[in-house]
């Protein structure tokens, strides 16, 4: 899990009740916050660099205009989250029959973007590949959206228990997926 | 492999680079600790200086507060400056040749976004539909319309339906916002 900052938290929460006033500014130091975190969290989803723009775009749009609809001492990170997490579901599900042009692949991306970035995104997916929808949202959530299981439960709208146990599932599966690679 | 070593291994095979286009504040409280020396002579300083003056010390030290916090808004404001109005997009029109085919390239404005818009010049058929549409969504700032694409520095991203290359059309769109 990522590291969370305390004074992040503080921060973040207080910077949505500025913006529930009124502050525009406010939103500036919300996408600061959590940019880096809700982008590997989407980019995990959609496997895309310009999809995770676009929907990182409607996503700070909505936080922006639904200010209002936060519940003040509720959860700020986990309310964001579950706003990021059904666009990005809504997204895909709306452009799902646009054509991928040949040659935009991800590694393409990420060597024109972000050129320093250490990543083996092929580990990802073929450790993602093994398990099934709910259980890949609930580990991207844990490790790259760094959530906690009882945020993850507030955005799933699934049970605390549930979350936990499915997420130590998902562990032993992608191990158990490993080690059959490795066999083979 | 562990379940410890998996959830690192997992984290750190997807550690993007990702770059925000904001000044960071924790670098910001940085330079404040670097001027802590610097702070108890500023101190006495604005006691002498309220001294010599007729004025309340809360009424001073809010306008010390109110100037501090207007550079921070300008250096974002001039952030925002460079940003480019949406005034200054729509009706954009520009002719471009890709694979000797002509295209038209159009940035249209309504009232909550800006659309971009390729489409090929046909002249038998000018109904054609475009290559390409992007909405982009509007972002108001400071009472000034910006794009919000734009705001986050990555405001050339859009959906392809069709045979052009998208690297030639990022290229494209990037030389029209610059």
């Amino acid at each position: 899990m990522r590291y969370r900052s305390f004074v992040d938290e503080k921060r973040l929460e207080h910077a949505i009740k500025e913006l529930q006033l009124g502050k525009q500014d406010s939103l500036s130091i919300v996408y600061r916050i959590l940019y880096r975190q809700l982008f590997t969290y989407t980019f995990a989803i959609t496997k895309r660099q310009d999809t995770t723009e676009d929907i990182l775009q409607e996503v700070f749009l909505k936080i922006y205009q639904h200010c209002l609809k936060y519940q003040n001492g509720t959860n700020a990170r986990a309310w964001i989250y579950q706003i990021c997490h059904n666009t990005s579901i809504s997204y895909i599900k709306k452009h799902s029959t646009e054509i991928t042009l040949e040659g935009e692949t991800l590694t393409y991306f990420i060597d024109q973007t972000y050129q320093t970035a250490t990543t083996d995104f092929t580990f990802v997916e073929e450790t993602l590949s093994a398990l099934n929808e709910i259980e890949k949202q609930i580990v991207t959530l844990f490790l790259y959206g760094g959530l906690k299981h009882k945020e993850i439960s507030v955005v799933l709208e699934i049970p605390y228990d549930k979350v936990r146990s499915t997420y130590s599932y998902a562990l032993t599966k992608m191990r158990n997926h490993i080690k059959k690679g490795e066999k083979i | 492999m562990n379940r410890h070593q998996l959830e690192r291994k997992l984290v750190r095979s997807l550690d993007l680079k990702i770059p925000v286009p904001m000044k960071s504040e924790r670098n910001h409280w940085k330079k404040i600790l670097y001027l802590a020396p610097i702070i108890p002579v500023s101190f006495i300083l604005l006691v002498v200086f309220i001294g010599q003056q007729d004025i309340p010390f809360h009424q001073t030290l809010i306008s010390t507060l109110s100037i501090r916090s207007q550079q921070y808004v300008s250096v974002t404001k001039a952030e925002a400056d460079q940003i480019y109005p949406i005034t200054e997009l729509k009706g954009y029109q520009h002719t471009y040749q890709m694979d000797g085919e002509d295209l038209s390239i159009e940035l249209t404005q309504n009232s909550t976004k800006v659309s971009l818009l390729i489409r090929p010049i046909n002249l038998e058929n000018p109904t054609e539909k475009p290559y390409l549409i992007k909405d982009i969504p509007v972002y108001f700032y400071q009472d000034k319309e910006v794009v919000i694409a734009k705001f986050m520095q990555n405001g050339y991203q859009f959906s392809v339906n069709g045979n052009c290359s998208k690297k030639e059309l990022i290229r494209i769109v990037k030389n029209l916002i610059k």
